[in-house]
């Protein structure tokens, strides 16, 4: 395919997409019961993705600056913070698990792909730390592999989330 | 550019003068009339149906708040789209180090060798997109808006609003080149 045809190609692709999404739900009750109250006022409710994200974040930091063994892979006993990761990353991976289905076949098969690869970069990069614990290369380097499989998984929901959206409207 | 359905934009603009004097029930008209438009929009720009509903909901409280100062040279679709992208800028704003994370672990992405690959879907595509670039794609590139408007309104320069849809599509192009859309 020439230049010129990709540039069409995505020219339609973009073209493609609705522009009008109807949301699930009425938003309107919300926005009604909000419109006398002060300035100040922000929509804030339950995110279980963003609070879960918050908690990954905590372990990936607890990670960077304390140095300690990698219980979580190795089977050893997991600190109350690992074990918050490990708990956030079973949740995280179940609801992945579900909508995963959703996508078709080749996307579903590439996503496992890429995240067999990250997962095998997190253990290559776990079983270097088991002899460097002390390594900040080493402690960054499988903190990235950690938010590039929650991201992963971040994207799948998203994606599915969205085409469930459009899928009903 | 013209948000919004088949009504046209005097009878917008009646109903829009009944809200300016307090009037609920004309203001949810109005909510009826664009929310899908702002809704999609802001689902675009977010990436995400829960931030898309949450902007969404903060967009139209903060039109009831502002239509004492709604511009009349501008139409009522395009007044609410640029409070819509306020709305979202203020959530990214929020997220604050979580964006960062974000942005970076898509930067980090594996690059994706190009034979024999399954398609990868358009929306995965834009959503993993890291946010400016994002938001320049939506605005320009779905919605019809100018580099002008959606610099204006992202506060960014116009150059680097032409830099980031540059940007988009040659992201999007590469794995275009690799898979054709669904």
């Amino acid at each position: 395919m020439n230049t010129r045809d990709d540039e069409r190609t995505l020219e339609d692709a973009l073209a493609a997409l609705p522009r009008r999404i109807t949301p699930k739900r009425d938003l309107w009750p919300k926005i009604a019961s909000h419109l006398d109250d002060g300035p100040s006022v922000r929509i804030v409710r339950p995110r279980w993705a963003l609070g879960m994200a918050a908690g990954i974040l905590l372990g990936v930091l607890a990670f960077m600056t304390i140095p300690r063994g990698y219980g979580h892979l190795s089977g050893s006993i997991p600190s109350s913070r690992d074990a918050s990761l490990v708990r956030a990353r079973v949740v995280l991976l179940e609801e992945y698990r579900e909508r995963l289905s959703q996508l078709d076949a080749p996307t579903r098969a590439r996503v496992e792909r890429d995240l067999a690869m990250i997962r095998d970069a997190e253990k290559d990069l776990a079983d270097a730390l088991q002899n460097s614990p002390n390594s900040e290369v080493l402690l960054r380097l499988y903190a990235g592999a950690l938010h590039q499989e929650f991201d992963l998984y971040d994207t799948v929901l998203t994606t599915t989330e969205i085409n469930s959206v459009r899928n009903s409207t | 550019m013209n948000p919004g359905n088949a009504e046209s934009e005097d009878a917008q603009r009646h109903w829009f003068d009944r809200a300016r004097t307090g009037d609920r029930e004309a203001f949810e008209r109005i909510y009826r009339h664009h929310i899908d438009t702002v809704y999609g929009l802001c689902l675009r720009l977010t990436g995400r149906p829960d931030r898309a509903e949450d902007a969404t909901q903060e967009t139209f409280i903060a039109a009831w708040r502002a239509l004492q100062h709604f511009d009349s040279r501008s139409t009522v679709g395009t007044w609410l789209h640029r409070i819509a992208v306020n709305s979202v800028l203020q959530q990214v704003r929020y997220r604050g180090r979580r964006h960062e994370v974000r942005e970076s672990a898509v930067d980090r992405l594996p690059d994706i060798p190009a034979e024999h690959e399954p398609p990868l879907d358009m929306e995965m595509a834009i959503a993993a997109l890291p946010d400016g670039a994002r938001h320049v794609l939506v605005l320009v590139g779905l919605y019809g808006y100018t580099h002008r408007e959606a610099a204006q309104w992202l506060g960014i320069a116009e150059g680097t609003s032409k830099a980031h849809l540059h940007w988009a599509r040659q992201r999007l192009l590469t794995w275009l080149e690799q898979e054709p859309p669904r």
